[in-house]
């Protein structure tokens, strides 16, 4: 049962470029991690809030579908973005747990790529800072949603949750960035709509 | 229907069933209250989702997987990642023993290393917040050390949160209020929402942390698991025996008596994948464990350059008194090998110094080499006999790394083959120097035999003398087939390290690859015999495959397509590459034969015609 509307489209491509990398086509590689690796590097940045270590957890994540690729292993094509998202999912949840205690205020952090039309940096920010008042696992839950486009069936496997929480996390996290965040994505904190 | 905000949200993700979802639709348009929520939810979704970001990393990545792909450049990528994976484990390990946790976060609770508390089971039953901590427990007597599981299941609510509901791995609940000791040398040490700090003797703190909904029980897959691979159809289950290691998740999976192959990865809620780091061979493993831990069911691939097999794993937990048993049987095992261990290197000493001759008695050992006999002494449990008059088997130190090193790899080691076989014929020279007997509880015997080359190995008697002729002809047959599987192993680790070149012989196997030289001999021949005959010696598995590719088209049912895998595997378990050169002389209707796949069959007279009679060119 698949029960997502945007997702098809997607896939069909995603699915065959994973498959001729997978028979040694590096430049279908190439295309699949050039479309991967921005969402997945911002799962990886609000995961651990650091982008060094984003992009490592990129890099590891996506060398480590290629081995597996390359091996052989991976029986369902289909399952490859699942699977490149619980690898960064577990190499970021290993990355917070060591440094749980050094976590860098989120105001203090500029802007990961400078480049960027500063409006849209600005909102970036502005819900990053939202994003870090969740709590984790409906922050993973929603990023590997959002981010990732994985079902909640996938996101509970990535989790180790039942498809009943992810729904439940995913709907807090969303609630909880309305109130946080104005109609303009401006932060407003604690402060904005009382409950 | 009433309103449910969660089912808004999952309304967005397209994750509603059918008629859940037009339950949803008809509601919306009544209730205003959820058609606001969901356009707030609405805009929310893309305010985050226009936050992906773009990133132009990957020219980086391809760098790296260039030098993957041609590991002869530059550093070994296999050495990189050994380290990074000693890394990870590490760290793992860190977060363990460290000051750290995680709120929230779906995982295993955090396992503590500590000392068995009988004593706590009268706090088990306590159901209200204690505020007196309970008599340290006694923890000086020299108990084994084992893990115990704590699990947060609930704080208890009033102003201040100062007690919690804390369950151990024996399944056990009590209520702990600050200031108590939880498990012996750890002291709950502050109540939060959802999590506690707890802080052990020395002052280390460690978090301790709850999910919204109650966690399923504290699991881990750390021990032994046996059970079957099949390659599915008609072949048959092969037994296989695994130890696994669990640190939050992250895995090792060692196969028992398979060499040193190591699998990392990591469990993710239910599902497990496991992947091999060597080039050669590589082999994967997606599973999944059951709601219990107690089976684990999945597919295991194997892959040689291209070609593979695939296997469908079965395996359950192996019960604790056997573990322990197992886990006894190797420690037994390890401290007799370093006991004959230490009786072997004072003998290699003086041979060295002798013109290879062994001491014509073990008193010419002393003083210079040992100080005293004790080491050769007779035992209650251990008799050593020691066969004096041997010498060291000429070319015993040769070895394939430093031999000849201007030669290539293949003229090396024929060149190799060829030195031994001037040396020591096509046999190895196996000659007993010493013997030793170990007496089993159970009133059986392990003898070794320690040899003029060198090395020792074992050999398990006592278990065939009340066995009847068809039992026995059938144990041999199986322990002929292990040792077939076992040169293949040896094989394909030298071809993984030799570029495909298989090996010409077994004699320059020793000692770097074929350690127990019992594995070259069937159950039937004398000690020392060469039972097993490589086909194709020295040639490259393309050459063999080359070769079986021309007779191919008269097996009916081969694949015609090169490009299809299945060709290829096809290929792979219809060549025969290892084969006893004389069948069982009490039996002698076939023989064990080892196909290059590593499957290993028994070919009856009547097919070996055609099964492996073209391939002995």
């Amino acid at each position: 049962m698949d029960t997502h509307p945007e997702k098809n489209p997607a896939d069909a491509r995603e699915i065959d470029l994973i498959r001729r990398a997978a028979r040694g086509d590096a430049p279908a590689f190439e295309a699949y991690c050039a479309r991967i690796e921005g969402p997945l590097f911002g799962y990886a940045f609000g995961m651990t809030r650091s982008p060094q270590e984003a992009e490592d957890i990129v890099q590891e994540s996506l060398l480590r579908l290629y081995r597996l690729l390359r091996q052989g292993g991976l029986r369902d094509f289909s399952s490859a973005r699942s699977l490149v998202f619980t690898t960064a999912h577990n190499l970021s949840v290993d990355h917070v747990r060591r440094w749980r205690r050094r976590v860098v205020p989120i105001v203090e952090r500029r802007s990961a790529r400078a480049s960027e039309a500063a409006e849209q940096a600005l909102l970036r920010e502005q819900v990053e800072r939202a994003m870090a008042e969740l709590p984790e696992s409906h922050r993973a839950a929603l990023m590997l949603r959002e981010f990732g486009g994985l079902s909640y069936e996938e996101i509970a496997s990535a989790l180790g949750a039942n498809r009943g929480e992810v729904r439940t996390w995913i709907y807090r996290a969303r609630k909880r960035l309305a109130q946080l965040l104005d109609r303009d994505g401006q932060y407003i904190g604690e402060h904005g709509h009382g409950v | 229907m009433a309103c449910d905000y969660t089912a808004l949200s999952a309304y967005l993700d397209g994750e509603l069933g059918e008629t859940e979802r037009r339950r949803v639709e008809a509601h919306i348009n009544k209730c205003s209250d959820c058609a606001q929520e969901l356009q707030s939810l609405e805009r929310v979704r893309a305010m985050v989702t226009a936050c992906a970001i773009p990133s132009g990393m990957h020219g980086r990545l391809m760098l790296q997987l260039e030098r993957e792909e041609h590991p002869k450049h530059g550093i070994s990528l296999r050495w990189v990642w050994a380290a990074a994976s000693a890394i990870v484990v590490i760290c793992a390990a860190y977060w363990l023993m460290g000051p750290s946790g995680d709120p929230e976060m779906p995982a295993v609770a955090p396992m503590i290393a500590t000392k068995p508390a009988p004593e706590r089971q009268e706090l088990a039953q306590t159901e209200t917040p204690k505020v007196t901590p309970p008599a340290p427990a006694v923890a000086e007597a020299p108990m084994e050390e084992t893990r115990l599981a704590l699990q947060l299941q609930g704080t208890i609510k009033g102003t201040v949160p100062q007690a919690v509901i804390l369950r151990t791995d024996t399944g056990k609940s009590a209520t702990y209020g600050v200031g108590q000791e939880v498990l012996p040398g750890l002291r709950l040490t502050e109540v939060r929402d959802k999590e506690v700090m707890l802080a052990d003797a020395g002052g280390k703190e460690r978090l301790l942390n709850m999910a919204e909904n109650p966690e399923p029980e504290v699991q881990s897959l750390a021990g032994l698991w046996s059970g079957t691979l099949h390659q599915g159809g008609g072949a048959p289950k092969e037994p296989i025996t695994v130890k696994l290691t669990d640190v939050a998740g992250q895995l090792t999976m060692t196969l028992e008596e398979e060499l040193d192959k190591v699998m990392r990865g990591y469990r993710s809620g239910q599902r497990i994948v496991l992947a091999s780091e060597e080039q050669e061979a590589a082999i994967s493993v997606e599973a999944t464990v059951d709601p219990t831990f107690t089976k684990i069911t999945g597919r295991a691939t194997e892959v040689f350059d291209g070609g593979g097999n695939e296997y469908a794993v079965e395996l359950t937990r192996v019960p604790v008194e056997t573990a322990r048993e197992l886990d006894e049987q190797a420690k037994l095992d390890a401290a007799r090998e370093a006991e004959i261990e230490a009786m072997i290197k004072p003998l290699k000493q003086y041979a060295e110094g002798h013109e290879d001759k062994f001491p014509g008695d073990l008193n010419q050992l002393v003083p210079d080499l040992v100080p005293d006999l004790s080491a050769y002494e007779n035992r209650p449990d251990r008799a050593v006999k020691y066969i004096p008059g041997g010498m060291r088997s000429p070319g015993a130190g040769l070895d394939f790394a430093t031999f000849r090193p201007d030669l290539e790899p293949r003229e090396r080691l024929i060149a190799l083959e060829q030195q031994m076989q001037a040396l020591w014929g096509s046999e190895i020279p196996l000659r007993i120097i010493v013997e030793v007997a170990y007496t089993n509880k159970d009133g059986s015997t392990d003898t070794y035999y320690v040899t003029n080359i060198c090395e020792h190995f074992k050999r398990t008697s006592g278990a065939r003398t009340s066995a009847s002729l068809e039992e026995s002809i059938a144990v041999d047959r199986a322990t002929s087939q292990n040792n077939l599987k076992q040169l293949m192993v040896v094989t394909k680790m030298f071809a993984g390290e030799e570029k495909g070149l298989t090996p010409p012989g077994w004699v320059s196997m020793f000692p770097e690859y074929l350690v127990d030289a019992n594995t070259c001999t069937a159950p039937w021949d004398d000690v020392g015999t060469n039972s097993y005959e490589i086909l194709f010696p020295a040639s490259t598995e393309e050459e063999l495959e080359a070769f079986t590719a021309q007779l191919a088209p008269n097996t009916p049912n081969f694949p015609t397509d090169p490009e299809d895998p299945a060709y290829r595997a096809k290929l792979q378990s219809c060549t025969p590459f290892i084969i006893e050169k004389h069948p069982d002389p009490r039996n002698p209707v076939g023989r064990n034969v080892a196909f290059l796949d590593g499957h290993v069959g028994f070919v009856k007279n009547e097919a070996w015609n055609t099964v492996v009679a073209p391939f002995t060119r």
